[in-house]
């Protein structure tokens, strides 16, 4: 069983760090992290072409992060892969080990670098958890046996901060009928919408790992500018404050602000783990853990 | 010296697609007025530019015209409501086929009220100080405007 | 209807350039309506080539015409006699009625004279959208009348993704995401049941290229037995 499931399931409060895949085959790098923070971090998630950008192949690094002794997470996005890809990948992941595995729509190609691909999205995210399910109770998605099943850990998206809610709140539910066993939120910086999303979930929500983010020059300079399109919304106040400043700073002041949400999130029991991002560095993810006590 | 003129050796054979109610009106007044301006225009009379088709305009062109100016009534004041408008749509796709085939900057569209003989006035000088600038039209063969052509054209506007 | 886009004049110019004689065959109906290839564009086209060639001192003999449509044989068969007389032919019609025209002309080169770009609806003059993509399973009826498969970019059957912002798309802002106008019409129908449903994967066998519809009541004619 994963490290993720198993500590998730004992209510231990799991981190997850977000790896940078390279544009190439020289995975030191990304890497980095794992060598560093494989005793503290519970999983080291792995982005499959995030933002449509090609990557190296996401499960192929996930077994790299295997070898090199930590746990992985691996996304498997709709995106660019037929459902004969999908299901045949997600057999090769278990094959080779993988058992978390995060299922996404994925950003639409032309958002990326390499505008002018081919669109695939032959199953959308609910689909694609159906699929998985369906492989890991012994089937495939035309109803055929397995010889050979794997055992999956399966999570999804959800956006706290959709506008309008509504319909992302009937996906949520769609997506936990489909087999999603976790959530992982895009990045918080306001707990207080988080608070107040967390009470319009169901029942029995699976498990909940919210993001907390890093912010880098650029995503400081485009807040400033007005130019901010994300799922996710930034504190004035914030952009303010580092508008302008240099790098270093802003990051230096990004890691404190990560730090004390973790803290508080781990503190005011508001979600059930924490999922990472800061640009795959090895040294802010450390910093953030020590200055959160974790 | 400083302002040189081109040397011109040519007469600029200009196109001008009128509307009746507003620049014809004006054309005429200035004409009556005796007010001077070169002799480089010759008129097609239309009811209204709303009438004119972009194929009238690239039939000028085939006749050997150097420049098309296609002049109606001001926005909001077209006597058949809007029909300057569309023409004012007309005029700006017939510029993109021109600018495709290698003549562009030779159509422009003007707005003359019907009392104002001196914009008329001022709308042909510039056609033709902009022939001037850019020369005769490559396509015109001799000195005169192809009359079989012409008289397509003609045809197309009052059969 | 079908929407179709002139192509670029210099390609146009391009196809053309090896002959003397051509003949530019118009079409009535899709891209009559939507401005790129009916009988109207065909005189643009001519002029256009004229002009052009003149400018380099050549000459090009351009014959015009305009049929009802392409796609339809009955329209075509009077073509026959005269397009023998041309060395190449520019269709301005979809990529149907190129196809059926070469049919009937089987020496001379065809050329599409527009590119054609999908099925959709005249808004006003000048401005067409596009709403379907044929994906013979119709939809519709499930999402309000909102397809999932075309306004959704990514054809998502169960969205909407997580790149909703505002109610509108990550992939165009300037557009309304469509699984959220899918949320507000089942909402005012009082049909929001329909999104709670997983909606199953799309069957694309149906849509395998080239397709073929026989109608039901030809099936004996064309000797399709069941």
């Amino acid at each position: 069983m994963s490290k993720l499931r198993e500590t998730l399931a004992a209510g231990g409060f799991p981190v997850v760090v977000e790896l940078k895949p390279p544009k190439g085959t020289g995975v030191e790098d990304m890497l980095a992290p794992v060598t560093a923070l494989a005793g503290r971090v519970t999983a080291f998630s792995v982005p499959d072409n995030e933002h449509a950008k090609m990557r190296l192949a996401a499960i192929a690094a996930a077994r790299l992060v295997q070898e090199a002794g930590g746990e992985a997470l691996v996304h498997l996005t709709c995106r660019d892969r037929n459902r004969l890809a999908l299901e045949s990948d997600l057999l090769g992941a278990a094959a080779l080990g993988l058992e978390n595995i995060l299922l996404v729509s994925g950003d639409y190609v032309t958002l990326g670098d390499h505008p002018q691909a081919k669109p695939v999205y032959d199953a959308d995210s609910v689909q694609l958890l159906q699929i998985a399910r369906g492989l890991a109770d012994g089937h495939d998605s035309a109803g055929l046996p397995l010889k050979g099943s794997p055992a999956f850990f399966l999570g999804a998206v959800v956006i706290p901060e959709a506008d309008p809610l509504g319909p992302q709140l009937l996906k949520f539910e769609k997506k936990l009928a489909a087999g999603a066993q976790f959530f992982v939120t895009p990045a918080v910086f306001d707990l207080d919408k988080l608070r107040r999303f967390r009470e319009q979930l169901p029942e029995n929500p699976g498990k909940l790992l919210v993001s907390v983010k890093v912010l880098g020059a650029d995503e400081i300079a485009n807040a400033s500018a007005g130019q901010w399109r994300k799922v996710y919304s930034l504190p004035p106040d914030l952009v303010s404050e580092l508008a302008g400043k240099e790098p270093e700073a802003i990051m230096a002041r990004g890691v404190e602000t990560a730090a004390r949400l973790v803290k508080q999130i781990k503190q005011e029991n508001l979600a059930d783990g924490v999922y990472l991002k800061a640009k795959g560095r090895p040294d802010l993810f450390t910093q953030i853990l020590e200055a959160a006590g974790l | 010296m400083t302002n040189e003129k081109p040397v011109i050796n040519f007469t600029p054979k200009i196109l001008a697609l009128i509307c009746t109610y507003c620049t014809y009106t004006a054309a005429d007044m200035a004409g009556s007025a005796r007010m001077q301006y070169p002799a480089t225009v010759r008129i097609v009379k239309y009811l209204c530019t709303g009438r004119i088709d972009i194929i009238h305009i690239l039939k000028a062109f085939e006749a050997g015209a150097d420049a098309v100016m296609v002049s109606g009534c001001e926005a909001g004041s077209c006597h058949f409501l809007e029909g300057n408008l569309r023409a004012r749509e007309r005029v700006e796709y017939a510029k993109q086929l021109l600018e495709e085939i290698g003549l562009g900057g030779r159509l422009e569209m003007f707005e003359v009220a019907a009392s104002d003989a001196p914009k008329w006035v001022a709308a042909v000088k510039e056609m033709t100080q902009r022939v001037e600038a850019l020369g005769p039209s490559p396509l015109r063969r001799g000195k005169h405007l192809h009359p079989e052509v012409l008289e397509q054209l003609e045809n197309m506007v009052q059969p | 209807m079908i929407i179709a886009e002139r192509k670029p004049f210099a390609e146009i110019k391009a196809m053309v350039a090896p002959y003397k004689k051509i003949l530019i065959v118009g079409c009535g109906t899709c891209v009559a309506v939507c401005l790129a290839g009916g009988e109207k564009e065909v005189g643009l086209l001519a002029s256009q080539l004229k002009l052009a060639l003149g400018l380099e001192d050549k000459r090009l003999e351009i014959g015009e015409i305009t049929v009802e449509r392409q796609c339809d044989m009955e329209f075509l068969r009077p073509l026959c006699d005269f397009t023998a007389d041309y060395e190449a032919i520019v269709s301005m019609a979809c990529g149907a009625g190129v196809q059926f025209l070469k049919q009937l002309c089987s020496l001379q080169p065809i050329f599409p004279g527009v590119n054609t770009t999908f099925i959709g609806v005249n808004n006003e003059a000048g401005y067409y959208t596009e709403r379907c993509r044929a994906c013979h399973n119709c939809y519709l009826g499930i999402t309000g009348g909102i397809c999932p498969v075309t306004m959704c970019p990514k054809g998502l059957l169960n969205g909407p993704c997580g790149g909703t912002l505002n109610g509108h798309c990550e992939v165009d802002p300037a557009k309304e995401c469509a699984w959220s106008q899918i949320y507000h019409r089942l909402e005012l129908e009082g049909r929001l049941d329909n999104m709670k449903e997983i909606l199953p994967l799309h069957p694309h066998d149906r849509c395998t290229t080239p397709g073929t519809v026989i109608h039901p009541a030809y099936k004996r004619r064309y000797g399709i037995n069941e």
